[in-house]
């Protein structure tokens, strides 16, 4: 095999055991910590922020080390970090990876994050459903705690109740609150104005087991490796109808290619790849020969994708985009949270129109309403949710009309 | 700070730190609201004021976007005009269609419907026909042939408080109810439930409103922009009462209404008086109208004399919201609070001297009173002050449906039949108007330092500061 894993967040998957911290001290685990302890904060904060540029893995793209200078410099002395791994986005299974295999990693990332902005509390907000990680987070907080690597913060785990709009940042520290899991109005930004109304970085998991490494090996060697504008590494979740699916990670100047059919093994046997939706439900689909590309995520954004979670779907020839897309649109109806009328309604009617499609009586106003649709709520919608909830029916009409046309009334 | 920017190909000067909706409204350029209440933070849930930002990836809501240095707004692009149409179609499809699709002439085309005929037909009969701030977006984005199938009615309305109605079927989810409800009276009823489709708002525990914490104050009422929360009305029984040769009917008319009416009406701000809608009072047959001030006065004489014996901190109100209030909030001071007449009770006891002077039965004297406070509708409905207590929207109505035009009324007097007594405590004592502000209005009066709540989270605040001891007032007035 001629690519390679490039494993930095899953160093220790799968050589330490995850509930013992012993395993990851050995393995040279809270050797950043200390050394990060050392470093002052300021300059900590412009290595991660200026000198690695490590860019948020959640999906977004947004420079870490930004946040972190954001709260800093916040005015107030109770500060929060937030571990974003509600990690709800359809077919991305990489945060539960990385917990499963190492929890101590994310923990050492949010400690340094915690020293580097000197907040006191730190919360893992982890959905409902994963009740493993939620166990092996709490033990690795436990063991952290008994150890005193912990210091003055006050770590913790919080469970979600099982929504996908937790995933956006602000929805989320709502839900920490205790109110009801919707996005909030930005400005103010979280690290002005967070949970609580404290300033808070919110980070993803993959992003926190990042800093560890960039601490302990230098900002050079990091953004060294792979894209220079997305340096460091990327786990995808590949999944659907490959060989191989499971999370890899790979140096961000790696092609789609390398991941689905060196590390996934391709398509299964005797099929095809018709379509990948790479990035989660709410990201466009890529032709099945057009797996050459980039990564990257400014060159997939420029050519009208996105990397999004690095959630990897793989579809061949014998999968119908209308299911795929009615079961996107059933899931985005169920998920929204109701608060703004583009999504709440448009999404009902959207769902409507989609099973026209699937029971064969669709017409062309349907497809008409749908593309309406899909402009008003990309353009108008409160949230991301909406934004993207109609962006896999717009790609996937856009690359394969036949599916959607041989569904229609003549 | 003043901040240049460009809205409409306009250039204006703007104040650093406001929206992009007050920099357009400074500037006579209007945007669609539908959310929006001014002086609340705003939601930004409706999506009709979106605006497109030069620079912004998607359309930004004016209602919560600020101004900044060289900004380019444009607020009536084609996309703009064809994406609040498609976002109203889409709440239509959830609404009752009984003002929307006229059932007379089969036909929701805004060329079809005679505004006059609308005006005089009231078969659709939505409390808001008219006067809904929905209707007139739709009218103005002529949605009138719905793309998607009309599910409108999908809840039960509920009816069971009798004065305060929710009808969650033509709710659109602009929170205003609820913001009123939690944030400025801090009664904490009203609340969202579920997510996507299911979403909607519901009293506390998903209780009916009889058995929920709803202290009556009606402020959602007031803020309501469709028919999903009103009072419940009483046109006809009002008017088969008026209209009866047996039955002697006494109103009061409160100057609380002129604001609303007028907006209602579209008559100019100032041009309407108590006096008109008293002589339209009897138009409708009322047949004797009591000054307001008479009751006003009586209340106020009430009130005077509980201040004058009582000791520092006395609290009083005559408010009904504020009764219900105490006992659900501040049950361990109730026995503070004292409670005068409220204006309505007040004229039920005028009322009562001007039958013993005429000689009327009691049992043929009906009362009605024209006023903006809902909360007197629920205390008529519960406690059985007046007959009919009406609000601007259900005057308006009436109006309309009997043929009253207030701008062709000519102004007459209500009785007064007493002088205007002497009376220590200004207007402390008299009717407070409601405002969403957080602080009570502080001020000294006769040595006294005097605290009037202007809303029931204000009333709150004084209340604990006396729980804790340390209230600095000498009188304090409660209102809801």
């Amino acid at each position: 095999m001629s690519v390679q894993e490039t494993r930095i967040a899953l160093r220790n998957a799968g050589r330490i055991n995850p509930e013992s911290i012993d395993d990851y001290i050995n393995a040279g685990g809270f050797e950043a910590l200390a050394r990060a302890k050392q470093t002052e904060r300021d300059r900590l904060i412009e290595d991660v922020e200026n000198a690695s540029k490590l860019r948020g893995r959640g999906g977004a793209g947004f420079n870490t080390g930004f946040k972190w200078s954001g709260a800093r410099s916040s005015e107030g002395k109770e500060k929060y970090i937030v571990c974003n791994c509600d990690e709800g986005e359809p077919g991305t299974f990489k945060d539960r990876y990385i917990i499963e295999n190492d929890p101590f990693t994310v923990i050492e990332g949010i400690l340094i994050a915690a020293y580097a902005v000197e907040a006191s509390d730190a919360i893992i907000y982890v959905r409902g459903e994963y009740e493993k990680p939620i166990g092996l987070l709490r033990g690795a907080i436990a063991q952290a705690e008994e150890r005193g690597l912990t210091g003055n913060v006050n770590l913790r785990v919080y469970a979600g109740a099982g929504s996908y709009v937790c995933g956006e940042e602000t929805a989320l520290l709502s839900s920490i609150e205790g109110g009801r899991a919707e996005p909030r109005l930005k400005p103010p930004f979280p690290t002005d104005k967070g949970a609580f109304g404290k300033p808070t970085v919110v980070n993803n998991v993959e992003t926190f087991s990042n800093v560890p490494m960039i601490v302990l090996n230098g900002t050079d060697w990091f953004s060294n490796i792979g894209n220079p504008d997305y340096p460091g590494t990327k786990i995808f979740s590949v999944s659907g109808d490959v060989k191989k699916a499971g999370c890899y990670e790979l140096a961000t100047d790696a092609t789609l290619a390398d991941v689905i059919l060196e590390l996934a093994g391709g398509a299964t046997d005797g099929h095809t790849i018709k379509a990948i939706q790479l990035g989660g439900s709410s990201c466009g689909y890529i032709r099945g020969n057009d797996i050459d590309i980039s990564v990257a995520f400014d060159s997939l954004r420029k050519a009208g994708k996105s990397l999004g979670s690095g959630a990897v779907l793989v579809l061949d020839e014998t999968r119908d985009m209308v299911l795929q897309i009615q079961q996107i649109l059933h899931f985005f109806a169920h998920e929204s949270c109701g608060k703004c009328t583009p999504c709440r309604e448009g999404l009902y009617q959207a769902c409507k129109r989609i099973d026209r499609f699937v029971e064969g009586t669709a017409s062309r106003d349907d497809l008409d309403m749908l593309l309406a649709l899909s402009d008003l709520m990309a353009s108008d919608c409160f949230c991301p949710l909406g934004q993207g909830a109609l962006t896999a029916f717009s790609s996937a009409f856009e690359l394969f009309p036949e599916d959607f046309e041989q569904r229609m009334v003549k | 700070m003043a901040v240049m920017m460009t809205i409409d190909g306009k250039k204006i000067e703007a104040e650093a730190g406001m929206t992009i909706l007050e920099a357009a409204a400074a500037n006579d350029i209007r945007i669609p609201t539908l959310c929006y209440l001014k002086e609340r933070d705003p939601q930004a849930s409706c999506r009709l004021c979106v605006v497109e930002v030069e620079g912004a990836r998607t359309f930004q809501p004016s209602c919560a976007t600020t101004v900044r240095e060289g900004m380019v707004v444009r607020t009536d692009t084609e996309e703009l005009r064809r994406n609040r149409k498609l976002t109203l179609e889409l709440i239509m499809a959830h609404h009752p269609v009984d003002c929307h699709h006229c059932m007379r002439i089969g036909s929701s085309k805004e060329e079809d419907l005679d505004p006059m005929f609308c005006e005089m037909c009231f078969w659709c009969d939505c409390v808001r026909d008219g006067i809904c701030e929905l209707q007139k977006l739709n009218r103005e984005y002529h949605v009138d042939r719905l793309p998607f199938e009309l599910e409108g009615y999908r809840y039960p309305a509920d009816s069971s408080l009798h004065s305060v109605i929710r009808d969650p079927n033509k709710c659109i989810k602009c929170r205003r109810c609820i913001d009123i409800c939690n944030n400025v009276q801090t009664v904490h009823n009203l609340a969202l439930k579920a997510r996507g489709q299911e979403y909607r708002v519901t009293a506390s525990m998903d209780q009916p409103m009889a058995y929920s914490p709803c202290v009556r104050c009606g402020r959602c009422v007031d803020v309501c922009p469709t028919g999903a929360v009103y009072m419940e009305e009483h046109i006809d029984e009002m008017l088969f009462c008026v209209h009866s040769y047996d039955t002697k009917t006494v109103g009061m008319v409160s100057s609380s209404l002129l604001g609303e009416m007028e907006n209602l009406c579209g008559m100019p701000e100032g041009s309407l008086s108590v006096q008109k809608i008293v002589s339209a009072m009897h138009k409708l047959g009322v047949d004797y109208v009591i000054s307001e001030e008479q009751a006003i006065n009586a209340s106020r004489k009430e009130a005077e004399a509980i201040l004058e014996g009582a000791d520092a901190p006395v609290v009083i109100s005559n408010s009904f919201a504020v009764k219900n209030f105490v006992k659900s909030r501040f049950a361990d001071l109730a026995d503070r609070v004292r409670y005068y007449s409220s204006v309505q009770e007040s004229f039920a006891k005028e009322v009562g001297k001007l039958a013993d002077r005429l000689h009327l039965p009691d049992e043929s004297v009906k009362t009605v009173v024209f006023t903006a406070n809902n909360e007197n509708g629920a205390q008529a409905r519960e406690e059985n002050t007046v007959d009919f207590s009406m609000n601007a929207r259900e005057i308006y109505r009436i109006f309309l449906r009997t043929g009253v035009d207030l701008c062709r009324t000519v102004a007459t007097d209500a009785l007064k039949q007493d002088p205007d007594p002497k009376l220590v405590y200004g207007d402390v004592t008299g009717p407070v108007v409601f405002d969403h502000s957080a602080d009570p209005e502080v001020r000294r009066l006769n040595g006294k330092l005097i605290a009037v709540a202007h809303n029931l989270g204000q009333s709150a605040k004084l209340l604990e500061e006396i729980r804790a001891g340390n209230s600095p007032y000498d009188v304090i007035r409660l209102n809801g």
